[in-house]
């Protein structure tokens, strides 16, 4: 089990747009509008960052460290487009904060239970 | 719809835009070719803009600080008689002097607007050149 050390801690806890854009990098590098179409479908459609959120969230999660860009297009691709990837840190923040979410999750299912189904 | 968000992309921070500016619009043709949203996306651009000036620059703050600090060197006169009693014996203090407001609210307006287009050009100044930083930092990075 992972545990965040402080050096993870001061990244967290992570807001929507960051959390889906690292979730949509996490598994293959990707341009901006593919996280924006990442980030919808893995939302089921609830959460579509529009491109001046998602650059503003992309401009502060590189300062951070968390990802990086990677190459421009290829060449039958629109010249403008931009990849990026996630960076080590970006992948352990994630990572922390999957595992900070599965604690809420525990502990909420926990409360949550009918009051019969409670054991003591 | 393209050239108003095309304006919107162009009116953000230079380090911003030199930075996003491109993909921004490369988004846009790529969803509005397919489907409509182009009054969503202006709108998104224009919080954007919002968020990137005020925000992100620091600007917030600094119009924040000019503003109270004007405010308070032309509030001060404005109190200052009160406390001087030979101004009152010269000439009598009307009531209510409304030209005297209106003529120190209008200097104070034009002094806060000195600072704010002050404030407004040095900041678009230092993230030009902070831009320009970056941009020799990335091509050395590639050779």
């Amino acid at each position: 089990m992972l545990s965040a050390t402080p050096e993870l801690e001061r990244f967290l806890p992570l807001g929507q747009a960051a959390l889906y854009i690292l979730l949509a990098l996490a598994g293959e590098e990707r341009h901006g509008y593919g996280i924006m179409l990442e980030a919808a479908s893995q939302s089921h459609g609830k959460y579509k960052p529009g491109p001046g959120t998602l650059y503003d969230n992309l401009r502060k999660l590189i300062e951070q460290g968390m990802i990086e860009a990677s190459r421009r297009a290829e060449p039958d691709e629109d010249p403008r487009r931009r990849y990026y990837r996630i960076t080590a840190l970006g992948r352990r923040v994630l990572a922390a904060d999957v595992e900070r979410l599965e604690a809420v999750v525990r502990e909420a299912k926990a409360r949550l239970r009918p009051a019969g189904a409670r054991t003591f | 719809m393209r050239p108003l968000y095309c304006v919107l992309v162009r009116m953000h921070p230079s380090s911003f835009r030199s930075e996003f500016g491109d993909q921004m619009i490369s988004i846009f043709d790529e969803i509005t070719a397919m489907c409509r949203g182009g009054a969503a996306l202006c709108l998104d651009a224009a919080i954007s803009l919002v968020r990137q000036w005020l925000f992100r620059t620091g600007l917030l703050w600094k119009a924040l600080v000019s503003i109270a600090v004007a405010g308070f060197i032309f509030a001060l006169p404005l109190r200052l008689p009160r406390g001087r009693p030979w101004v009152a014996a010269q000439e009598p203090v009307s009531q209510f002097p409304l030209e005297d407001l209106i003529k120190i609210t209008l200097v104070a307006f034009g002094f806060i607007s000195i600072i704010l287009v002050a404030t407004v050009s040095w900041s678009h100044a230092l993230h030009r050149r902070r831009a320009s930083a970056q941009r020799h930092v990335r091509c050395a990075r590639w050779k």
